[in-house]
């Protein structure tokens, strides 16, 4: 094993060190702090004391002295949470084990691959206004290229039908938002794991075909235990991204997150950043207050879950 | 493990100490005193006047033209420099919001009056902005009495409708809403009777009489199609005054439309925003919604989870699941009502006179009436830009500040301002001007001049909203009730008690 | 037949032949038609490999062709209520007033400076951090990294109004400070835990033998660094370079906060959602999409030009088995 080299390690993270302490770990410590104060007021940084409050709200449905009735618990835990963890353990596995299918696929053709290889690319630069156009032109109740290609038409996938009076189903609204974030993760995916295969020796191939495996064991028992430590950076950084799931959020629904018939699922896709984001921009004392609080939250949660990954995949994962 | 301890103390105390050091930072705007006192002399070295705004590229080109002759006139003493922070006005109070923590300041900003109230914060001794009532009875450089009469006066009145006393903002131009309606389709030439009449001889002198050029049919024209189609028993209809009006017209535009099995799409009423509403019909019919007035706690400034209110919303909910009214909080998210309007699946929709624009068709002519009302006298809602006064810790700042806010609302200045987009002026003399004169001169001409054409009648009936913090979001909720009931499946109380509580848990 | 041939003259030669002809024998084919058997595998996979590409492409291309035609629309099409897929009158126009309403030379040259020097900051910072975590033991790496990791799981808006601050007590606000601005704009994106971490992972993979020669040959960890680990690691910093500076050209939040009300210093999507008021001016929405295809194409060209050396092989001399 290498040496116990202390003061060299700090001394090649300090750069980083020194830059993350400013720009994250401060305002991060700040973000704790703020939970935990009462009447939070952004202009001018002042607060009227400390209180857990504001993780109260959120956590339980109990009543505050504020005549709160549950805003924040049904915001948080009702909507945001449920809404959060189906976009996350929907998209990312499937947005994966695709991207994955299709980097393999694009560094094993000879033709086009140049053109291919942008086109697959496309979408990380394509324009999010853009994006959301398009995607409410395929999802148009009316108009929409889903109905016209299912045969289903007026079928109301993001927005209530007016004339025949039927309200979006939770979960049509669900796919459409799960199909926009899966095509929109893609490009970055699939660039990882092309850099990762341009680094597999080839040698690892010839010997795989000497010894006769398929193109598909070959796939599966060289290529993917080799590309593993890239498969597990972007299935640990992929699952902390979904989490934080917002831009998508807007980009379909609008402001307000759209609205939906509350006897199938919860009735906004609003997810928790989003009632950060919200709490945030909100005029007044306090807001920030449980901003941060649901931040923190939030926070426990993809960190839990992050530890739980990174033990399993220990022993999987190859350099 | 040591190691990263004490690292990981030396962080977190530096952390500590930052806040403690922003917070000194910020207090380093002089006096915050929130009565302010303009000096009677002049700064002997130029001060730097910085104005925010988030206008789009015509109005700030004309805001240059003001700044720019300000500039000339009070050379070495002040000068003013203007800001776009952003193209929005939550853009920019959110800019401003950030800006204001990290200790900028400008001298003057637009904005609306919810923002203030949020800088002005709940404890009147942290406002960000001052109060402005010596200013105006300023000897020296106020408004002499006549002046302050000659300001529109809900306009003015909204300066002082927020949570302290006193006067916190000036207008700046303010808009309305106003009904567009389908002229061609109110005076008979809607596809009914283009089913009725086919096969007839006498559809092509329907067609002539209507100008070819179907967006430009004068009112002649419109009278005598009218007529014709009358005599030969075809559907036309009345342009309603009374909000009840409309509604009877709306249900007889859907039967009409039954009777001859027209097809499509249509809703005989748009609305583009719910919000307005329900405050501008609220208002009209006594119905509480919200107050400044015997507040305890934050609670008793909303009134609108009543009986009535949720009567009226009931109704309206009937309406739009009968097809006859379609609002924006119910129609696809990024569209609008006009939208809906242009493409004739409306006859008539409410906006805001500052969007005419996105009311005009090159399909059939629009014309413009007021907002159908109800109970005795019209209300309408006032929007629109208000300015406020920042601390800056220098008198003389200030004072250029409040030379500059004179420059625009001065008459000429206003007019010429608000016009560009069919606003109104916020002085009564600038009413009287020589440009706004020639401006709706032109009326009949293109939307845009006939907007303030029309609004110039409207100016007495305007309504005030109490501003506090928070009344922002009671605006919000009154936007999303027809989402709780027609989207997701509450019940009227359901929606109302959902609503009542995000105002109440809201900061 | 064949076979029974084969056989008998195999079996007078080696032992090791055996279990070769005996595979053969066992799936009754010979040496030809396993071959062809192979060719023809590959034929059906690499069509079936190519038609799934398509499909997927198609749908990858078409908000990309969605945003072409839109900004060859006119403004009274973009906003109709049915959207039509080809535009009935072209609107080469658009493209004119983008390029005369947005000032590209100054957008290009901020986007640049803050692009090119936040991607250098980067790759610095990366990485030695890299090399700290995947290379050097020192107490306290597993909690570090853990703390790194941690910071990802922040939503960004929590620490805009702290860094906000931070930058404004650094001196680096207040409107009139040009070097201040840049800097700002800069010094919080020289840092970026997702690349640290993909950067350790590629080093990881670099086999302890090379070290351990590097060693023996007498070189330093720094020298082991530049000449050795970093070479190797090309295409991760080359896909690190091009994430960088597209996040800088894509910027928009922070830059806008720092640079409002001064023209001189936007950043290029900050230029194209403020030059375009549309407010009033339906065409507005068309010269807007017009303006952003324009910026989108460099973003193209430095993937097309950078994918070369992404794609490029790697060749690993030195140690062999």
């Amino acid at each position: 094993m290498e040496s116990k080299n202390n003061w060299k390690a700090w001394l090649y993270l300090a750069p980083a060190l020194i830059l993350l302490s400013v720009f994250t770990f401060f305002p991060i410590i700040n973000t704790v702090i703020v939970s935990f104060t009462k009447d939070y007021d952004v202009i001018d940084a002042s607060f009227s004391g400390f209180t857990f409050d504001n993780y109260i709200d959120i956590l339980t449905p109990i009543h505050n002295a504020n005549g709160n009735d549950g805003t924040a618990f049904e915001s948080v835990m009702l909507i945001g949470l449920p809404n959060t963890l189906l976009l996350t353990f929907i998209t990312v596995p499937i947005s994966i084990i695709l991207s994955l299918i299709i980097a393999i696929c694009l560094n094993s053709i000879k033709f086009f691959k140049k053109i291919f290889q942008t086109i697959f690319f496309m979408p990380y630069v394509t324009n999010a206004i853009a994006i959301g156009m398009v995607f409410s032109v395929i999802f148009d109740t009316k108009y929409g290229l889903m109905n016209f290609l299912f045969g289903t038409p007026g079928f109301p996938w993001i927005y209530q039908n007016l004339t025949t009076g039927a309200t979006v189903n939770y979960w049509s609204a669900l796919f459409a938002i799960c199909f926009y974030i899966i095509w929109h993760s893609l490009p970055y995916k699939i660039l990882i794991f092309l850099g990762g295969l341009q680094n597999i020796d080839a040698q690892y191939y010839d010997a795989a075909k000497i010894d006769g495996a398929g193109r598909f064991k070959t796939a599966l028992r060289v290529t993917v235990p080799l590309l593993s430590p890239q498969i597990l950076y972007i299935m640990i950084t992929s699952f902390i991204g979904a989490f934080k799931e917002y831009n998508s959020v807007i980009g379909l629904f609008g402001a307000s997150g759209g609205s939906f018939d509350k006897t199938t699922g919860p009735r906004t896709m609003q997810t928790i950043v989003f009632y950060i984001y919200e709490k945030m921009g909100e005029n007044g004392a306090g807001g920030a207050g449980l901003a941060s609080a649901a931040a923190v939250v939030l926070f426990i949660i993809i960190m839990a879950f992050t530890i739980v990954q990174r033990k399993v995949s220990k022993s999987r994962v190859h350099y | 493990m040591k190691f990263s301890k004490k690292k990981f103390l030396l962080v977190a105390g530096l952390a500590l100490l930052v806040p403690g050091a922003a917070l000194t930072a910020c207090g380093n705007v002089g006096n915050m005193d929130v009565d302010q006192v303009l000096p009677t002399d002049d700064p002997t070295t130029q001060k730097e006047i910085v104005f925010w705004h988030c206008m789009g590229h015509a109005k700030s080109n004309q805001v240059e033209v003001i700044a720019k002759k300000f500039n000339e006139d009070y050379a070495g003493k002040y000068h003013v420099t203007c800001k776009k922070l952003s193209g929005t006005y939550d853009g920019l109070s959110d800019a401003i919001k950030k800006k204001i923590s990290g200790g900028e300041t400008p001298a003057l900003s637009m904005g609306y009056p919810d923002n203030f109230s949020a800088y002005m914060t709940n404890n009147i001794n942290r406002s960000v902005i001052y109060r402005l009532d010596n200013f105006i009875k300023d000897p020296n450089y106020g408004y002499t009495d006549e002046e302050i009469a000659d300001f529109v006066p809900e306009f003015y009145k909204e300066g002082s409708a927020y949570q302290f006393e006193g006067t916190w903002s000036m207008p700046m131009y303010k808009s309305t809403e106003i009904m567009y309606y389908n002229s061609a389709y109110f005076a008979g030439d809607n596809d009914q009777n283009k089913a009725k009449f086919h096969d007839n001889d006498d559809f092509w002198a329907l067609e002539e009489v209507v100008d070819k050029a179907a967006d430009k049919a004068t009112d002649a024209q419109l009278k005598a199609l009218k007529d014709w189609v009358k005599e030969h028993d075809g559907y036309t209809y009345e342009i309603p005054v009374k909000w009840d009006e409309m509604m009877t017209t709306a249900a007889k535009m859907l039967a009409d439309r039954k009777a001859q099995n027209v097809g499509g799409e249509f809703y005989p009423v748009g609305y583009d925003s719910d919000a307005n509403m329900l405050i501008s019909q609220f208002a009209q019919r006594g119905i509480g919604y919200t107050t400044n007035e015997n507040i305890n706690r934050k609670q008793d400034h909303f009134l609108f989870n009543n009986a009535e209110a949720k009567a009226f919303v009931s109704d309206v909910c009937e309406k739009i699941k009968n097809g006859l009214i379609v609002t924006k909080g119910v129609i696809e998210s990024g569209k609008y009502t006009n939208e809906y309007f242009t493409a004739k699946m409306c006859a008539m929709t409410i906006g805001s006179t500052g969007g005419s624009s996105y009311n005009v068709s090159s399909n059939f002519p629009v014309r413009l009436a007021p907002v159908p009302y109800a109970g005795e006298t019209p209300k309408y809602i006032q929007q629109g830009p208000s300015i406020a006064f920042f601390h800056n810790g220098d008198e003389y700042v200030h004072k250029g500040a409040w030379l500059f806010y004179k420059y625009l609302a001065d008459p000429e200045n206003n007019a010429t301002l608000a016009l560009e987009n069919s606003y109104d002026p916020i002085r009564n003399s600038a009413f009287e001007t020589k440009q706004y004169k020639d401006w709706i001169g032109q009326h009949d001409s293109d939307l845009k001049f006939d907007i303030p054409y029309h609004t110039k009648d409207l100016r007495q009936n305007y309504m005030l909203s109490p501003v506090f913090v928070g009344s922002d979001e009671a605006r919000d909720q009154m936007g999303l009730l027809f989402k709780y009931i027609v989207g997701s499946g509450d019940s009227v109380d359901e929606a109302f008690t959902r609503a009542y509580n995000k105002c109440v848990g809201a900061a | 037949m064949i076979m029974e041939n084969v056989i008998e003259t195999k079996n007078l030669q080696n032992e090791s032949y055996k279990d070769v002809v005996l595979v053969m024998r066992d799936e009754h084919q010979s040496a030809e038609e396993k071959d062809r058997a192979s060719k023809i595998s590959h034929i059906i996979a690499m069509t079936f490999t190519y038609i799934f590409l398509a499909v997927l492409a198609v749908i990858m291309v078409f908000p990309f062709y969605w945003m072409i035609i839109t900004s060859l629309k006119s403004g009274t099409e973009i906003k109709q209520l049915v959207p039509t897929f080809w535009p009935m009158t072209m609107r080469w126009d658009n493209y004119a007033r983008a390029f005369a309403q947005l000032n590209f030379l100054v957008l290009m040259r901020n986007t640049l400076i803050v692009g090119i020097f936040s991607t250098l900051g980067t790759l610095l910072t990366t990485i030695f951090a890299a090399f700290a975590f995947a290379r050097l033991d020192f107490k306290g790496k597993d909690f570090i990294f853990t703390l790194l990791l941690g910071t990802m799981m922040i939503p960004g808006e929590m620490m805009v109004i702290s860094n906000y601050i931070s930058v404004s007590l650094l001196g680096m606000t207040g409107g009139t400070n040009v070097i201040g601005a840049y800097g700002a704009m800069i010094l919080p994106f020289m840092i970026s835990v997702f690349y640290i971490y993909l950067l350790r992972q590629t080093f990881r993979q670099i086999p302890n033998e090379l070290y351990l020669a590097a060693k023996v040959d007498g070189k330093s960890d720094w020298e082991f660094l530049w000449k050795v680990m970093v070479p190797l690691a090309k295409p991760t910093l080359t896909t690190i370079l091009i994430l960088k500076l597209m996040g800088s050209w894509n910027a928009y939040v922070w830059p806008q906060l720092i640079a409002t009300g001064n023209p001189d210093l936007y950043l290029i999507t900050v230029g194209l959602r403020e030059t375009f008021s549309t407010a009033g001016d339906l065409d507005a929405y068309g010269a807007q999409m017009a303006a952003t295809v324009i910026v989108t194409v460099p973003l193209l060209l430095v993937f097309i030009f950078c994918r070369k050396y992404i794609m490029r092989g790697v060749s690993r001399a030195g140690i062999k088995g």
